[in-house]
């Protein structure tokens, strides 16, 4: 059985976003520290980054979206609104602790 | 998700396909409405009587959709809102269903006859009206009527919400000051104009 991990995006001590500190090559085993932002879409959970996913795969279609998945065109442009209101607030907050 | 479907049908339906099946509500009600005596007389209303002419209702629930529309439309837009126009006439027409059926209430006459015994009580010497089994008519026909009203304002809740994506507070007010102007437009169109 194998485990799907999941990368943790928020400290489980104080609730503050997490960073990159180490890259490593499984490859050549070279590794690189630093502190490396993570993308704003990491910090998607997974059911919004499916539909992040099925929106790019219907070329941004909310009509496709809507039938793919049996809801409502307002529905579906709704979850979209929601998803950018999270994703300029997580921008803004990255931004601002620059 | 059943229960869910019966007061948010509108997370599945929309559009034309909400205006189609709510446009087919709207025609059985005006039916079912002039056959039973009913006079739909504002956006929550619906009352018996006697002398309602057959097209009334017709006339009454076409015109309710309009002034809903055409009340939640624009205040949806001064909201800073961008819903299709088709998703609010069509959410709002399909959330006329419970008053498709509410006529059946009045079958046989009962509704009407109850209530026009009740209104005829003499205030200076009152007495109730009806016999046990009257009464227990009358509780169950009131409670039916109570049920699809409360049904009717949820579904005008979802439709807004659904339509709008609008949270909190601002969801909450702008349906109550839409829902009044709506009764109090509808309720004074539908008695003035409409015989």
């Amino acid at each position: 059985m194998t485990i799907q991990k999941i990368l943790p995006v928020t400290c489980p001590s104080c609730a503050g976003r997490m960073k990159v500190q180490r890259l490593h090559c499984a490859n050549c085993e070279t590794s690189i520290e630093g502190a490396f932002e993570l993308p704003v879409l990491n910090y998607l959970n997974s059911e919004e980054l499916d539909f992040v996913l099925q929106f790019v795969k219907t070329s941004g279609s909310i009509k496709d979206m809507s039938t793919q998945l049996g809801l409502s065109y307002p529905t579906v442009r709704n979850m979209l609104d929601d998803l950018i209101t999270k994703i300029s607030k997580t921008e803004k907050e990255l931004k601002s602790k620059k | 998700m059943k229960n869910k479907f019966i007061f948010n049908p509108f997370i599945k339906i929309a559009g034309i396909q909400a205006l189609s099946f709510g446009f087919l509500f709207i025609m059985i009600g005006a039916l079912l409405g002039g056959f039973f005596n009913a006079r739909f007389d504002g956006v929550l209303d619906l009352h018996f009587s006697s002398d309602a002419i057959q097209i009334s209702p017709l006339l009454d629930q076409i015109l309710i959709w309009l002034i809903l529309v055409i009340i939640f439309y624009p205040l949806s837009l001064m909201l800073g809102t961008k819903p299709r126009f088709v998703d609010i006439a069509g959410t709002f027409a399909l959330a006329r269903f419970p008053y498709a059926i509410a006529p059946i209430s009045n079958a046989g006459g009962w509704e009407l006859k109850l209530a026009e015994r009740l209104m005829e009580i003499d205030k200076q010497h009152p007495s109730w009206p009806l016999n046990a089994m009257e009464s227990i008519i009358f509780a169950v026909l009131t409670i039916f009527s109570l049920v699809l009203i409360v049904w009717m304002v949820i579904l005008y809740f979802n439709a807004w919400k659904t339509c709008t994506n609008l949270k909190g507070k601002k969801l909450i007010i702008s349906f109550i000051v839409g829902l009044l102007v709506a009764e109090i437009a509808s309720s004074y169109i539908t008695r003035t104009f409409i015989a």
